[in-house]
């Protein structure tokens, strides 16, 4: 039963996502000319980017219940996702009668790097089946606010402003612990296994966006498959190792590679390769779209993912694919899913004076030493195994200039979690140690990617 | 060989040696998972407790048979015999997690005997309140004993 609600659940945040990006004319599709096995592959792919869409919508969904007073119950979830998912689908069957369900991709057959994915993502299922790889913070924050949410058939915000709460994070986003209480009602009853089943989920939809941004980056075969299977295999490594299942982590580090074939300006060339300008303002559209999805997931999760949406939003904006860089227009796709998350929360932390003093604090330049220190420890961290140290060579990748957009990005991001080291008024050293760690797995993954993109011939006949 | 071919050759080279080399550690963490679920580990500080380890499942267990006892939303005072503050905090976030339908503080909480409605003893017993209020015994066992701690203006009546 834990298997089939899991199941329930996710086939319906496909469903809803997939009739959302196709009723937009997002969902990639290769064309029939790549082959049975290359469309099989790009439909994963595709269920993928639908997953992380559905996801938000699905939430964004629950915050509507809860702004309208209606409790989360089965007797309200299941017809309201039914609902939402057939009214997407409709919509998107709408768009499919008139020609615009899905855009041309580079579709890429399966190999031995995707049966290496198949192993690792099986590897982080099984933790997760036996509860082993679940992360202490499943109980101190994640999986206690699921409980409660559950409890209250809603947001318990009561609960978050209790000054006699323990729980950390009052004033995090609230997807995984909304999608674990609707999940519980479901279910019938908080059941950890089912909760924790969605991590492998996250782990392979990551995976195939990793893949997607591989063969839209044009990498060649080996290094497509070799870099699918270091992504996949490195993610479960340490999701295994360290025990983040259940965690806010590995869905930052799932928004993060949706977002980056986005980032990829080569990846436009090579979907429009040789269509027109109206074929390559659909392709601008469709990544602006998915870019925007996968920036609201990540800002709907954790707080460091709200200024990491925004720069997503704003990389792409700047880059512009086949339309002008900051053109207003394309705002709305590019911010509004974001924007839908952000705002709510935000308000009802204004209201509920849910913000944390340790969230802002005042520069202080001798922490860098104390910040220095912890980090070479964490970089040590045995369940890393050394990987940490690859991120010192992502400056060499703004050098290569298709993947500049995106190291810029990761670097920023890096950039970003210095300044909080350097800024909260909390214990630096314990801070380091205690998150960096995590904070690594989503610069590492996508890290990995355009490494193999930069290390990788580039496939002939493109540009 | 052409400078070209040896860059080429390099690549492959570190492109390989990484993916080798990140395939190893996955087969090393898989091993140590598998086991972990053989014999899994029973970590006695409680800062090291995870789901699915013996102890934990066992605190587990005890605190969810004494939940049925606490009403909706009251204030749950938590202690244990570790003598630790930190020790007894996780503890807390532990009893917190299985027992969702109540607010649940540490003994050591400036507020515990204030606002506490209930006082859950695990591997301990309380005779006393320090505001000399009532303690009652509600649920106990083997493990431990969950009390209610009567309202200070619950005492005895005055002759």
């Amino acid at each position: 039963m834990s298997v089939l609600v899991v199941a329930f659940v996710t086939a319906a945040c496909v469903a809803v996502g997939a009739g959302l990006l196709a009723a937009a004319g997002a969902l990639p599709w290769p064309p029939a000319a790549a082959g049975r096995s290359a469309r099989a592959a790009a439909a994963f792919e595709a269920a993928a980017l639908a997953f992380v869409a559905g996801l938000v919508a699905c939430f964004l969904l629950l915050l509507a219940f809860d702004l309208a007073g209606v409790p989360w119950r089965r007797r309200t979830l299941v017809p309201g996702l039914a609902a939402l998912a057939a009214a997407n689908l409709a919509a998107g069957r709408y768009r499919r009668r008139r020609g615009a369900l899905t855009v041309p991709v580079a579709g890429a057959p399966p190999g031995w790097g995707d049966g290496a994915a198949g192993v690792a993502v099986a590897a982080v299922a099984w933790g997760c089946w036996s509860r082993l790889a679940a992360i202490p913070d499943f109980v101190y924050h994640w999986g206690a606010k699921g409980k409660r949410y559950q409890q209250a058939g809603g947001i318990d915000y009561a609960f978050l402003a209790d000054p006699l709460r323990l729980t950390d994070h009052p004033d995090y986003p609230n997807l995984l612990p909304s999608l674990y209480a609707a999940t519980a009602h479901l279910r019938g009853f908080f059941d950890e296994r089912a909760m924790l089943l969605f991590s492998p989920l996250f782990v392979a939809a990551a995976v195939l966006a990793a893949r997607g941004a591989l063969v839209r980056g044009t990498a060649s075969p080996p290094y497509r498959q070799g870099g699918t299977a270091a992504v996949a295999l490195a993610a479960a490594m340490f999701a295994i190792g360290y025990r983040m299942a259940g965690g806010g982590d590995l869905v930052v580090s799932l928004a993060l590679l949706s977002a980056l074939p986005a980032l990829l300006p080569a990846a436009q060339d090579a979907a429009v390769e040789g269509r027109g300008a109206r074929d390559a303002a659909a392709a601008t559209r469709a990544d602006d779209l998915r870019l925007g999805w996968a920036a609201a997931l990540a800002a709907a999760v954790k707080i460091e993912g709200v200024p990491l949406a925004a720069l997503l939003i704003g990389v792409r904006w700047w880059l512009g694919g086949a339309g002008r860089r900051f053109a207003v227009r394309r705002l709305p796709r590019l911010a509004l899913p974001a924007a839908a998350v952000v705002v709510p929360w935000a308000a009802a932390n204004l209201v509920h004076g849910l913000f944390q003093e340790n969230n802002t604090g005042s520069w202080d330049g001798e922490r860098l030493a104390v910040v220095a220190r912890a980090a070479l420890e964490v970089f040590a961290t045995r369940e890393w195994h050394g990987l940490p140290w690859l991120l010192a060579a992502l400056p060499a990748v703004l050098l290569v200039r298709r993947l500049r957009p995106a190291a810029a990005l990761l670097l920023a991001q890096a950039g970003f979690y210095l300044a909080v080291y350097l800024t909260s008024p909390v214990d630096t050293e314990f801070y380091v140690l205690s998150s960096l760690p995590r904070l690594l797995y989503h610069l590492l993954l996508p890290a990995l990617v355009l490494y193999a993109l930069a290390l990788a011939p580039r496939q002939s006949g493109r540009k | 060989m052409s400078i070209d071919r040896r860059a080429a050759l390099l690549r492959h080279a570190v492109a390989a040696l990484l993916l080798g080399w990140i395939a190893f550690w996955f087969v090393y963490e898989v091993d140590a998972l598998r086991r972990a679920a053989a014999a899994p580990p029973n970590p006695g500080v409680v800062g090291q407790w995870r789901l699915a380890t013996p102890r934990a499942e066992a605190f587990g267990h005890w605190v969810t048979k004494m939940g049925p006892q606490v009403p909706q939303g009251a204030v749950v005072v938590f202690t244990s015999s570790t003598g630790s503050t930190t020790q007894d905090f996780f503890l807390t976030l532990w009893a917190a997690y299985h027992l969702p339908r109540a607010r649940v503080i540490p003994l050591q909480h400036p507020q515990a005997w204030k606002t506490g409605e209930y006082l859950l003893a695990y591997d301990t017993t309380v005779d006393e309140t320090p505001d000399g209020r009532r303690l009652s015994v509600t649920a106990a066992d083997h493990v431990g004993v969950l009390y209610r701690i009567d309202a200070a203006d619950d005492g005895p009546l005055a002759p």
